[in-house]
């Protein structure tokens, strides 16, 4: 280059300014923006690589099935290209700091990896100390030198695992294993871990390690994630995975041997136990058999005395019988006592009327003793015969009195007997003969009566009548001693019966007492016999209580035998279970399988996923517009290349200076891109990214060359380029061509002009300005390509607040209508849960609430498995009052229904599965259920199924258990949420408490980390549109300053002039907009489904407002523009038009 | 009667750095009401300058310029504008119409800032562009082109007539023509033309020929009788 042209070329730069400034900050925006952008991935993993080195964090980690020993860790550390190996012990408990239970991660400190970084005190030392996570300073109030009590969070006893439950924190700070606030799950407490404490690993009691932490040799040098990285940690994981068939043998071998010898123990122990069960039972048997001895025994006495009882009732019986034989002797001896009475008063009678008889006898014996006196001498005749017929009647009376001396006799024999002798036959009979005797005797004296007097008459009537009268007398005197023998013997009569009436009621008296002894002894029988039933009864208890024990003693035999049996079968079982132990394995993970590693490496993803697509299009429109820059430039020397070329400068020597001029532009500018660019977005972005992995506490920002130089070199290679290119048109062209002004653009008709009747309609301005617009066609679309650019990325930035906000305010706002849910405890008692529900229904807070049944199962469909959350509620009334089911375009509401599930949208989308198709339910490998979907509902956070109660009831065969309680409270602000957290916690049935507004305002965080790079894509694309504008303007207006310098000299005023260029700028800017929209419209949906993790779907719809926002911000942008090129056009100059074409 | 357009001890200096040119000095004369003008002087003599000062587009340092008894040299930015726009039209060299613009809409393009203006088609009838009206400048002939900008200037009305080398781009016989369009229009519109030129050759169809040298008036000269432009030689 001559001295002229350097002179030149130094003088063009300073007369464009402007326009070297502009190329140069052009391409500096977009080197910037690209690089920046691009190498933010990049650099996000350098830094946490960085701090993963620093902290000398794990490559992999070793997981056993059975723990892992000494020996695992010695022969891990064996393996070549294993740098440092280390066990760890760890398990999770329950810290209760106050009212609220943490559940940490307890792991012994790390010794040469995974260095902690101790923010306040220092680490553990000595026993009993502890090493604090920092996160939980955000809730709790605890510092260096306070105590920590664990506790266990299962059944088993923590002292199992560790030696002491209380430690002192005498360090705070954070373990390289964590980035972020997420501390993993856990199986304790809410399910969540919320913090790590580090002890001492002589503070376990555990026998083997929990897992084994590696590091390996040379991985540092790579970073994290990277390729070369992983395949050195695939290749580590490997030579590890080598060993572990050998380890896990050894370990199999330990095991078993180790269970063998319990196996043994528990043989021995249960020998011990069935003899002493035996032993039991034999003593028991014993017992039954004595007890069945004694019962015999009592068999034997009771049958004796009821054979003495019977013995004694026959006794009774007998006496009874006698006294009954003696009743009826009594009644006997009555009736004859009493015929012998009235027999006696017969007798009496006839004695009385005897002795009247007698007496009247006397009384006529007297008269006729004084007849007889008179007549004495015809007694005398008569007293002969008489005394023939009286010595007749002795005879007969002799023997009368014979025979009743007879019978006397046999009366007193009889009554020596102790007989009566009424009752005697032959006394009686002889009685009675003798009575008929003495009849005939008396008859027979009547008849000598007769005959004496007869004889008297007959003779003499005195001597007869003196006779009869003797004889009368001598009857008389007989009759009267036989009266008066009549008369003691009816005495007698009466003392026998007055004996006999004696003797009767001596009898009766005997009776009666023999009577009440029968009583008595009927009693005593009675009473025997009650004694008697009693013991039989006893007896029949006894016999019962020896069947029940021989029951009892079967059964405890039977159970003996069962338990014995049953042990010995276990321990069988065990000794084969012992056999069959599946050999250990062990899981070799790198550094892939810790989540906030793995979930840093996706959001590095995604901004590499963004650094694909927008710093492209910046890049573009920076290329494109230094393009149009520089191809002008050279059109406008035109004049000047000719000169050159008249003057004999070469076609390169002539080029020269235009690509200098643009390769100097684009190389500073490149520069200056790519030195800010890749310090500054990087920074901004993983400032922004460390928001959320506050532990991240590295930033690296190293120069990625590789990229500076492709956006640098791309950006060059596209305006030095479009110079050459430029230039090329240009110097092949002759000088003279070169020397005449180049033909202005031809105008002519457009298309519009054709639609007459429209075209007609238009005001003078707009037609000129229609023309105008579709003059400048290149113009045209590089300025809609740029403010689209610019309106495209605002809509995106400010939809991608909408996306996430949409999850915030759709899924926690329209769609989940409930504030609150409740978990319950699985093992919760009916009576903890009715004072739970209890509380729920006292409290002022709660408005409404629903039970329902939540659980997670995996959801598959068409060979996808997904993790769904399971919802069945307890009654589908209420459901529609806590969650909206509705179709996301549409807005058609669903109700559920027992003909299917409602099921998420993005679980629907990733299984492929559409409205009619079914969703298998698996709850194992093993189980589970087909379920046919009936609608697909919006729903933007994790994966859910809604099923009825009765539809889950058909599937499952059983009725779904409520463990979840969905609340709508009064007051759902944050404070008053945590209030009624608190209070509901204090119910044994609550397992957790998780508050809608939480939820909301995790994702209302992650929003606020989203602002910053919502405000660098504002300002990027505000400096887009104000670097296109800007330029575009700058040509437009160079390109027309005669023509402007016309206008103006025809008496436009400086805003008629201004609104000349103006409309045709608002046009283009709106024409902008609208592709803009669409452009926006497209890259939020890239940008979103690339930014999208698994479990959350964000808003796909951009928001009015933001779309408001963005028309707003681009008419801004056009507005600075255009009131800058307000300036720029005042000062044209008007001479400028008497100037003859250059 | 006083003069139409008078100037007074009219300067204009400009500074360009330590360098001041005074690209006029002290420079005075008048023209009546619709007289056919010509000031002619030699490149870098100030006729330019001259122009401008009276056209609206250039302030005079120093003096007085009066239009129709209105100083138009006190104006500023926007009453300049509408002097420019009410009171004065412009014939350019170059013709500088607007290329995306038919002939019509160029005129239009003059007239739609203007209150008092003549009828677009008439004016374009009377330069003798009637059926040329829808074409674009590039499909006119420079001639033609001129015509339009003749056109576009008269349609305004103005109160004078400004051409600069109305002539120069164009050949012999169609600067003629256009010559005698300006001659004819200053006649039967007795309208106030003034022609800036450098060819002398013009003079003697004036009314009014002013020379100019170094910034300064050498000569004015009135001519009784001009002679018609088809009678000129050149």
């Amino acid at each position: 280059m001559k001295k002229a042209q350097r002179i030149d070329f130094i003088r063009e730069i300073k007369k464009s300014l402007n326009r070297y400034l502009s190329i140069l900050f052009i391409v500096a925006l977009g080197v910037a923006f690209f690089s920046g952008i691009r190498s933010a991935e990049p650099d996000m993993r350098i830094s946490v690589d960085a701090m993963a080195d620093s902290a000398n964090f794990m490559d992999i980690r070793v997981l056993s099935t059975m723990g892992l020993t000494e020996e695992d860790v010695e022969a891990i550390r064996q393996i070549p290209g294993i740098t440092a190996a280390e066990g760890e012990y760890s398990l999770d408990a329950l810290w209760k700091n106050d009212d609220n239970e943490l559940a940490l991660h307890v792991s012994s400190l790390p010794e040469n990896l995974n260095h902690v970084e101790v923010t306040e005190g220092r680490l553990p030392e000595k026993s009993g100390e502890c090493f604090l996570d920092q996160q939980l300073l955000v809730t709790e109030d605890i510092a260096v030198g306070d105590q920590i009590t664990l506790v266990s969070g299962t059944d088993g006893d923590l002292s199992d695992s560790l030696k002491l439950d209380t430690y002192t924190v005498v360090g705070i700070g954070n373990s390289p294993y964590y980035l972020n606030f997420d501390r993993g799950t856990t199986t304790i407490g809410n399910g969540s871990l919320d913090g790590f404490v580090m002890i001492l690993p002589e503070d376990f009691s555990m026998e083997v390690y929990t897992q084994i932490y590696a590091a390996a040799d040379g991985l540092d040098s790579y970073v994290t994630a990277g390729n070369a990285y992983q395949e050195g940690a695939d290749e580590i994981v490997s030579a590890v995975e080598d060993i572990a068939g050998e380890r896990c043998e050894i370990r199999l071998a330990d095991i078993q041997a180790e269970a063998m010898k319990e196996i043994d123990d528990a043989r021995e122990e249960l020998a011990a136990q069935e003899e002493e069960a035996r032993n039991e039972l034999a003593d028991a048997w014993a017992q039954i058999e004595s007890g069945e001895q004694e019962l015999t025994d009592g068999r034997a006495e009771i049958e004796e005395n009821a054979a003495s009882l019977a013995e004694g009732w026959a006794e009774l019986s007998d006496s009874a019988s006698r006294l009954s034989g003696a009743e009826a002797l009594l009644a006997e001896n009555q009736a004859s006592l009493e015929a012998g009475e009235a027999e006696l008063a017969a007798a009496r009678e006839q004695y009385e009327s005897g002795k009247a008889q007698a007496e009247a006898g006397r009384a006529s014996l007297e008269a006729a003793r004084a007849e007889l006196n008179a007549r004495g001498e015809e007694l005398a005749s008569g007293w002969s015969s008489y005394e023939a017929g009286a010595a007749e009647l002795q005879t007969a009376q002799d023997t009368l009195e014979g025979q009743k001396a007879q019978l006397e006799a046999l009366r007193q024999s009889l009554e020596q007997a102790g007989l009566d002798p009424e009752e005697n036959e032959q006394y009686v009979q002889g009685m009675a003969a003798a009575e008929a005797a003495q009849a005939q005797l008396d008859a027979q004296s009547a008849y000598l009566s007769g005959v004496y007097a007869q004889l008297t008459e007959g003779q003499s009537q005195y001597d007869q009548g003196s006779q009869t009268l003797a004889e009368q007398e001598a009857v008389l005197v007989h009759s009267e001693a036989a009266l008066a023998e009549a008369e003691a013997q009816i005495l007698s009569g009466e003392r026998e019966m007055a004996a006999g009436r004696e003797a009767l009621a001596q009898l009766q008296a005997q009776i009666e007492s023999g009577r009440a002894e029968l009583e008595s002894g009927r009693q005593t029988l009675q009473e025997g016999e009650e004694a008697l039933a009693q013991a039989r009864q006893e007896l029949e208890d006894g016999e019962e209580e020896i069947a029940q024990a021989k029951a009892d003693y079967a059964e405890a035999e039977q159970e003996a035998e069962d338990q014995i049996s049953d042990a010995r079968a276990e321990i069988d079982d065990a000794q084969q279970e012992v056999e069959e132990i599946e050999m250990p394995e062990w899981y070799v993970l790198d550094r892939q399988s810790v989540q906030s590693y793995v979930e840093y490496d996706n959001d590095a993803d995604r901004i590499g996923a963004i650094g694909t697509v927008f710093p492209v299009i910046f890049f573009l429109v920076a290329a494109l517009v230094s393009l149009t820059t520089m191809t002008r430039m050279v059109e406008e020397k035109r004049t000047e290349i000719g000169t050159m070329k008249a003057l004999g400068y070469s076609t390169i020597s002539i080029a020269s200076k235009y690509m200098l001029y643009a390769l100097s532009a684009s190389l500073i500018g490149s520069v200056l891109g790519f030195l800010v660019g890749e310090k500054l977005l990087p920074w901004i972005i993983i400032t922004t990214y460390r928001i959320l992995y506050c532990n991240l506490n590295t930033i690296r920002v190293p120069y990625d060359w590789g990229c500076a130089l492709g956006a640098s070199g791309a950006a060059i290679l596209c305006t030095a380029g479009a110079a050459l290119a430029a230039c090329y048109k240009e110097t092949t062209a002759q000088p003279s061509e070169l020397m005449r002004p180049v033909a202005p653009l031809k105008g002519k008709k457009i298309l519009l002009e054709r639609i007459r009747p429209l075209w007609k309609h238009l005001n003078f301005s707009s037609k000129s300005t229609l023309r105008n617009l579709f003059r400048y066609k290149k113009r045209l679309l590089m300025t809609v390509f740029g403010i689209g650019a610019c309106m495209a990325l605002i809509i995106v930035g400010f939809g991608l607040r909408d996306s996430i906000y949409a999850v915030s305010d759709k899924q926690y706002g329209e769609l989940w209508l409930y504030d609150a849910s409740v978990s319950l405890e699985e093992d919760s008692s009916d009576q903890e849960r009715q004072e739970f529900l209890e509380a729920v229904e006292a409290d002022e807070n709660v408005t409404e609430s629903m039970s329902a049944y939540t659980t997670s199962m995996d959801g598959e469909a068409n060979g996808v498995t997904k993790t769904v959350n399971l919802v069945v509620p307890d009654s589908t009334e209420e459901f529609s009052d806590f969650f909206v089911l509705r179709d996301r375009v549409g807005k058609e509401t669903y109700t559920l229904d027992d003909e299917g599930a409602v099921i998420s949208e993005k679980l629907a989308k990733q299984l492929g599965i559409e409205e009619g198709d079914s969703l298998l339910l698996k709850e194992s490998e093993t189980e589970s259920v087909s379920v046919p979907v009936s609608h697909i509902t919006e729903n933007y956070v994790y994966h859910y199924v809604y099923l009825t109660p009765a539809l889950y009831e058909t599937l499952y065969g059983q009725a779904a258990v409520s463990n979840t309680e969905y609340l709508k409270l009064a007051d759902a602000s944050q404070e008053q949420g945590e209030a009624l957290s608190g209070r509901l916690l204090t119910c044994d049935a609550v397992a957790g408490v998780s508050l809608v507004s939480d939820m909301n305002q995790t994702i209302l965080d992650m929003l606020g980390s989203l602002d910053t790079v919502v405000w660098v894509l504002i300002i990027s694309a505000g400096l887009l549109a104000f670097v296109v504008l800007y330029n575009l303007n700058n040509i437009n207006i160079t390109e027309r300053r005669r023509e402007l310098a016309t206008i103006r000299l025809l008496g436009f005023y400086d805003l008629e002039l201004a609104m000349y260029v103006y409309r045709e700028n608002i046009l283009l800017t709106l024409i902008g907009i609208v592709a803009g929209i669409f452009m926006g419209n497209v890259l939020h949906r890239f940008v979103i489904e690339t930014v999208e993790v698994d479990l959350i779907m964000f808003g796909r719809v951009i928001h009015p407002v933001s779309y408001l926002w963005g028309i707003l911000l681009t008419f801004l942008f056009a507005f600075i523009v255009n009131v800058a090129m307000f300036y720029k056009l005042r000062k044209i100059d008007m001479v400028e038009s008497l100037k003859s074409v250059e | 009667m006083a003069a139409f357009v008078e100037l007074k001890h009219v300067k204009k200096i400009y500074r360009m750095g330590e360098v001041v040119i005074k690209a006029v000095d002290d420079m005075s004369f008048s023209i009546e009401k619709g007289e056919f003008v010509v000031i002619v002087g030699p490149s870098g003599a100030g006729k330019t300058t001259v122009l401008n000062i009276l056209g609206g587009m250039d302030r005079a340092t120093e003096g007085q310029v009066f239009v129709d008894g209105v100083d138009v040299a006190r104006f500023d930015r926007r009453r300049m504008t509408r002097y420019r726009r009410e009171d004065i039209g412009f014939v350019f060299q170059f013709y500088n119409l607007v290329q995306n613009l038919t002939a019509l809409e160029n005129v239009e393009l003059a007239l739609q800032i203007c209150r008092d203006h003549l009828d677009a088609e008439e004016i374009l009838t009377e330069v003798g562009l009637k059926d040329r009206m829808g074409n674009f400048p590039s499909q006119l002939s420079g001639g033609e082109q001129q015509r339009v900008s003749i056109a576009r200037a008269l349609a305004k009305n103005p109160k004078l007539l400004l051409c600069d080398e109305p002539t120069g781009a164009l050949d012999y016989q169609t600067g003629k023509a256009i010559l005698k369009l300006l001659q004819d229009t200053c006649r039967e519109r007795n309208m106030t033309v003034i022609v800036i030129t450098h060819n002398s050759a013009l003079t003697p169809m004036a009314d009014r020929v002013i020379k100019i040298k170094n910034g300064q008036v050498s000569s004015v000269k009135e001519n009784r009788n001009p002679t018609p432009v088809e009678q000129i030689e050149w």
